[in-house]
């Protein structure tokens, strides 16, 4: 067992949890430097040690259960940037009631230990967000200084956790300690390959332990969840010996968020009614048509503020103010949508980009957005999401899982009932961009025209279509020209056109099209007589993974998408390409017969007119590592076709 | 007093009027701004000036008000008071009009939050935002804030933006002094004579106004000088006062500032402190030259003192001693310059505490002694006629060079208690911002492999160097691969070495090992090969709408020679024309050569100002545009016939 553990225990033994006095922490208080030899070198940052402690207990006469958590590291800063990323220390106090203990030192290079003077912590406070910090800057540390702090701080007990065991810098040990009454029992869970939780009982005190090693440092790679590959553990209060109840299930939560967002106070239901009757229904006859009406008018009428204060959760408060919390407003557009026939169900998942959910562990930590399900036609609506409508949701909240409640009616009696069901995510089609370039020469040869008529739907639509109307006009342009100079930098726009500038949530799926005309020098390099059309240049820089760093995680797409570009270049008069057949590209992926990663080109030449298609689509979200060779292909494959240059000769 | 009942009076009246809903008022507005989601109605200050038994009170008095013209102004709904210990916020009024019916309805806020200011680079700051939410902003709606501000000495006084992110229908500052108190009231870059100004004679105060109506919205712009540079905008500053036929000084001159700022550094450089004492004497001996002593002391600054900042109250005015950075080994700037010229003294070396406004802030002391000129110390040492701007926060700065942000400032010089000189800090010439490539290489399957030797001097060293030691090694390869980058995103690096990155007086070196993979194609019996593989500013045309200037860190000389060496079995067919652009601002040189089996491109560009200003944006483009052109000129290589 690990050395500091084993003391731990041995502590632990002496000290008789009836006392209700927290077990006090300590650290090693005359110990050597780490050595490390020439290890980690290449490191700018080491965590010697990462220490996690919870220890729940009950105080005073009244037996409140409360928690003492610890935070103990030690870290290397191998240059000035390391230095400077670790020498500022920030204590969260979201939630404190006060800070404990608090010991910080540096030990130099040459063994000198610096200790920290507590006189020194700042307070800042946070009355917006709740939190508020206790921050104090190291003393005395160089490059190569061991910085070393620990804190315990007081708080009122929370009964679902979750600790990171994987960052940026490796990690040479890491550990978690959980201490606990032992009638109260605690689930846990190790994620990406953290080792397992391991019990022990030590009089009246349950002991969770975990110990790591060696976690190597995470890098961020494209196409990947960062946060949701790092090594974490997530545990929760499961069991209540003296009650004989296992706790915070799924169907507790469900009967908890049933209340909050189904069940309407009177005032609730006055308020709402009047709202209804201010939504344009009339001729709508169809729910999914009277829902998307009714979600675009609250979308346009009311906002979200995440800080909001309790009341605005309340239907009044919203409609009055103008102003809801998350679960304020989902629970306004959910029972207006009930009122106009539908059947919603509320669905709770979190952000799959942060953690994705796990239906297996149920831990309310999960449980972090609102989404609402409409069995009618099998649709999504993100209530508080403005850039979205009817069908489409934020992409983090698709392709995971979710805690589905609905209300079911049995002998005139309705209640709650869930199920832990998958969100999809929308297909590539629904997220096409689309381009048509039509290419002339001018008449010296030495600049192209081009025609450029781009349309997007999906996601990327959507987040234009919710700016658009906010920003003002010297942006809207600015934002136009980025559409259009990705192609060439120095392009001359001589048109440029939104179609369509109003829109509405009944045409929210049409695509958002974008004409414009430009001239630019920059596709042709001059040799002499012959042309030199840098047409890969034509469907604009792509994302290229060429660099040959080991792949650390699953390919993981933030939604589904296909590229459809259709390249019309009328040849000068005399000239022919000598290097056609550079224009084929064919790479895909074949998973169970299907097609889900492809990148294909290909021409057709009539006269002087050449037509070049240009065709890419991701039709999967996840993808193993192992295979990660294939995925890369085809994303390299469009990298490729970027740099094709045509060869024109008389 | 009668006119300031009147004031009130004219408050009062002017809320009760608000109460009223005009719609004819809302649609004249929703009219004249139809691309506006919100207008400001008022955006005014008035700032009160008294002077009482012997000294100056100042108290201002804020008022906004926003029309919301549109759907989705929600976004205008959160709003925010910065306060501090300096400027202390009072008696908050914040509430939103409601139009209902023919009248207003009246949401008040009540959930006023303080926050530390969390866009702060700061790591402590005692300043905070006072935050909240207008409730039920609408299409109609006014919300309206009204708060004073008291500020604590009357040389924090400092100046009013006419303009602000929403057009303003009515912009206005007023000042109010007693009479007795001189003031300096500066109009800044308003060319097109927006701001009217009045004064006027209140029976023993004097009340200046400034206002300007329809004032269009600032336009925010990338890589532009802060706002303060082209905005209209008062600048305000107390000269003197009289107190019963006593003139006192508060910022007449630049020796009114220095009286005051010298007491905040007082016995700072003269006292011996153990510690700093024997670092001192381990590091510098007795037969180091003066200039020596300098430049050890600053660069174990710069090594071993981090910079962290603080702001305190009267401790972000006033730096911590030698003695106790020394022991923390982390510090702000004014602490860094203290360590510095303490040390140094006791090396028996004279170095001056200084002032200094970063690029920033648009003023000078000898037009403005005022504090809010500057946001900076640094010290400085003399040696005969030469000046060296000590920045040690600058942490890659060799002693030579000034911090990149001060080039062209007024540093603010303390001589002794007394006396002080006012000095511009020079703006380092592109000559000593040096970057150079040097590429050999060979074709090798329309690949190319070779290798290069890259240095940086001056600013291109010190900037780059926070990204080289950066981190592991893993991210220092990537970031070498992201600046030398070459041919196409298809370019490796396969070794390097890096040299002198921990000697501040040596350019850094980088030996490296490369290759682009599909860089050219053979067609027929002909190689076409681009030359250009390193296609610096080939993307820096400045948008034709671009109103403001176009602001760079440094200026620069950018140099790169690329050889290719000639494959066996071909010849050259084409060799692109020699090109040149020279101007005051920019220019660039590209030349060819062929010497026997190799073909030298040389290219050379500098960048010569810190600000290019719209007249000359034409002249840029055209530089620019001629230099794409000249990128794009290709070598053909020919097969010889065998």
């Amino acid at each position: 067992m690990h050395k500091t553990l084993l003391i731990f225990f041995a502590l632990l033994a002496t000290h008789n949890s009836l006392t209700a006095q927290y077990l006090k922490y300590e650290w090693e208080e005359d110990r050597e430097r780490y050595d490390l030899g020439d290890a980690f070198s290449d490191e700018a940052l080491i965590y010697l040690k990462y220490h996690r402690q919870y220890e729940y207990i009950y105080e005073g006469e009244e037996r409140n259960l409360f928690l003492y958590q610890t935070e103990h590291e030690i870290m290397r800063a191998n240059n000035d940037n390391a230095l400077a990323r670790s020498n500022r220390i920030y204590i969260p106090m979201r939630n404190a009631i006060e800070l404990v203990e608090l010991h910080a030192r540096t030990i130099n290079k040459d063994g000198t230990v610096i200790e920290f003077d507590k006189s020194e912590i700042k307070e800042l406070e946070d009355e917006e967000t709740g939190s508020g910090y206790k921050i104090f800057a190291i003393e005395g540390a160089e490059v190569g200084s061991e910085i070393e702090y620990y804190y315990t701080k007081k708080l009122d007990a929370d009964y679902f956790g979750r600790e990171f065991y994987q960052f940026s810098e490796p990690i040479i040990k890491g550990s978690f300690v959980l201490l606990t009454p032992s009638n109260l029992q605690f689930s846990f869970k190790s994620y990406n390959r953290l080792p397992e939780i391991k019990i022990d009982t030590v009089e009246s005190t349950t002991v969770y332990t975990m110990v790591c090693e060696n976690i190597p440092a995470l890098r961020e790679e494209e196409f990947s969840s960062y946060d949701g590959s790092r090594q974490r553990l997530e545990f929760k209060l499961g069991y209540n010996e003296a009650t004989g109840r296992k706790l915070f299930q799924w169907s507790d939560a469900t009967q908890l968020l049933y209340g909050r967002a189904f069940l309407l106070e009177k005032e609730e239901s006055k308020a709402l009614e009047k709202l209804l009757g201010d939504v344009k229904l009339k001729g709508l006859k169809t729910i999914p048509e009277k829902v998307a009406a009714i979600e675009d008018f609250i979308k346009t009428s009311y906002y979200l503020n995440e800080n909001a204060p309790y009341e605005a959760s309340s239907i009044p408060f919203i409609l009055e103010n103008r102003i809801g919390s998350k679960l304020g407003l989902t629970k306004l557009t959910l029972n207006a949508f009930k009122l106009v026939g539908a059947n919603p169900s509320l669905v709770l998942t979190s952000d799959r980009s942060e953690v994705p959910f796990d239906g297996e562990f149920e831990s309310y930590n999960y449980l972090q957005d609102y989404l609402i399900y409409l069995p009618e036609d099998d649709s999504f609506v993100a209530p508080y999401n403005p850039e979205f409508r009817y069908g489409m949701v934020p992409a983090p909240f698709t392709a995971t899982e979710g805690l589905f409640i609905s209300q079911v009616t049995e002998d005139g009696m309705a209640f709650p009932k869930y199920e832990i069901k998958k969100i999809p995510a929308l297909p590539a089609a629904d997220n096409l961009d689309k381009m048509d370039v039509n290419v002339t020469f001018n008449e010296d040869l030495t600049a192209n025209t081009v025609h450029l008529k781009r349309s997007f739907n999906g996601y990327q639509a959507a987040f234009i279509k919710a700016v658009y109307p906010l920003i003002e006009e010297a942006r809207k342009e600015e934002l136009l020209k980025s559409l259009v100079k990705f192609l060439a930098a120095d392009a001359n726009i001589t048109t440029l056109e939104l179609k369509d500038k109003e829109f509405h949530y009944e045409t929210w799926e049409d695509p958002l099209v974008i004409d414009s005309e430009f001239e630019s020098p920059s596709f042709i390099e001059l040799a002499g007589d012959i042309i030199l059309l840098k047409v890969g240049e034509m469907i604009g820089p792509q994302t290229e993974m060429y660099q040959e760093n080991e792949r650390m995680t699953e390919v993981e797409n933030d939604f589904n998408r296909e590229y459809q570009r259709n390249i019309t270049i009328t040849l000068p008069e005399g000239y022919k390409v000598e290097n056609l057949d550079d224009l084929n590209f064919d790479e895909k992926v074949i998973e169970d017969g299907e097609t889900i990663f492809y990148f294909k080109s290909g021409y057709e030449l009539k006269g002087q007119k050449l037509k070049i298609y240009v065709n890419e689509a991701y039709e999967e979200i996840y993808y193993p590592k192992e295979k990660f060779e294939a995925f890369r292909t085809v994303i390299n494959a469009a990298a490729d076709w970027n740099k094709i240059v045509l060869v024109m000769s008389k | 007093m009668r006119a300031y009942i009147l004031l009130i009076l004219f408050i009062v009246s002017n809320s009760l009027f608000a109460q009223k809903y005009d719609e004819d008022e809302f649609l004249k507005y929703k009219d004249k701004y139809p691309e506006d989601q919100a207008i400001f109605l008022k955006q005014f200050e008035e700032v009160d000036i008294k002077i009482i038994g012997d000294s100056l009170k100042v108290v201002t008095t804020n008022t906004k008000e926003i029309l919301h013209l549109g759907s989705q102004s929600s976004v205008y709904a959160k709003d925010a008071i910065h306060s501090s210990s300096f400027f202390k916020t009072e008696n908050i009024q914040a509430k939103t009009l409601v139009p209902e019916k023919r009248k207003y309805k009246i949401l008040e806020v009540t959930d006023f939050k303080e926050s530390y200011d969390k866009n702060s680079s700061v790591f402590y700051d005692d300043s905070k935002s006072i935050k909240f939410f207008y409730p039920g902003v609408q299409e109609g709606a006014i919300t309206s804030l009204k708060y004073d501000q008291k500020i604590i000495d009357p040389k924090f006084l400092t100046s009013f933006l006419f303009q602000s992110y929403l057009p303003i229908a009515h912009s206005k500052y007023v000042i109010v002094a007693d009479d007795g108190v001189e003031l300096k009231l500066d109009i800044l870059n308003d060319e097109k004579s927006i701001v009217q100004k009045k004064e006027e004679d209140l029976n023993g105060r004097k009340k200046y106004t400034f206002e300007a109506f329809d004032v269009p919205k600032l336009k925010f712009e990338d890589d532009a000088p802060p706002i303060r540079y082209s905005g209209t905008h008062v600048v305000s500053l107390v000269k003197y006062y009289e107190v019963n036929g006593t003139k006192k000084n508060v910022l007449s001159s630049p020796k009114d500032l220095y009286s005051w700022y010298s007491t905040f550094v007082d016995g700072l450089k003269e006292k011996s402190h153990e510690n700093v004492k024997a670092i001192v004497n381990e590091l510098v001996t007795d037969s180091d030259s003066e200039l020596e002593k300098v430049r050890k002391i600053f660069y174990w600054v710069q090594n071993n003192i981090k910079y962290i900042a603080f702001e305190d109250g009267m401790r972000g005015l006033i730096p911590h001693n030698a003695e106790y950075v020394c022991s923390k080994r982390y510090g702000d700037c004014k602490d860094m310059a203290t360590i510095v010229i303490n040390m140094l003294h006791e090396a028996g070396v004279e170095a001056y505490f200084t002032w200094i406004g970063t690029r920033d802030i648009p003023y000078k002391y000898s037009e403005y002694p005022s504090p809010m000129v500057d946001n900076h110390m640094i010290a400085t040492y003399k040696s005969d006629d030469k000046y060296y701007f000590l920045d040690a926060t600058s942490q890659y700065s060799s002693f030579e060079l000034p911090s990149a942000m001060i080039q062209g400032k007024e540093a603010l010089i303390a001589l002794d208690d007394e006396n002080f000189e006012i000095r511009e800090v020079p703006v380092i010439d592109k000559e000593v911002n040096l970057r150079t490539d040097s590429i050999n290489f060979k074709l090798e399957n329309s690949s190319i492999k070779g290798d290069g030797i890259a240095t940086l001097h001056g600013y291109p060293k010190v900037y780059n160097s926070y990204r080289m030691v950066k981190s592991s090694k893993q991210e220092v390869d990537d970031y070498l691969v992201n600046i030398l980058q070459k041919g196409s995103n298809k370019f490796f690096i396969d070794d390097y070495t890096i040299k002198n990155l921990d000697d501040l007086d040596t350019p850094i070196k980088v030996d490296y090992q490369f290759r682009v993979e599909d860089y050219y194609r053979e067609i027929g019996d002909k190689i076409y090969f681009n030359m250009n593989l390193d296609r610096a500013i080939t993307n820096e045309i400045i948008d034709e709408d671009r109103e403001q200037p176009r602001e760079f860190n440094f200026k620069l000389t950018n140099n790169s020679i690329s050889v290719l060496n000639l494959p066996d079995g071909y010849e050259i067919n084409r060799v692109p024309e020699n090109t040149n652009f020279d101007s005051d601002v920019f220019g660039f040189d590209i030349t060819y050569e062929v010497i026997k089996d190799k073909v030298i491109l040389k290219r050379t560009f500098y960048i010569n100002e810190l600000l290019i200003m719209p007249e000359r944006f034409d002249l840029w483009n055209e530089a620019i545009k001629k230099l794409n052109d000249a990128y794009r000129a290709v070598l053909i290589l020919e097969k010889t016939e065998a």
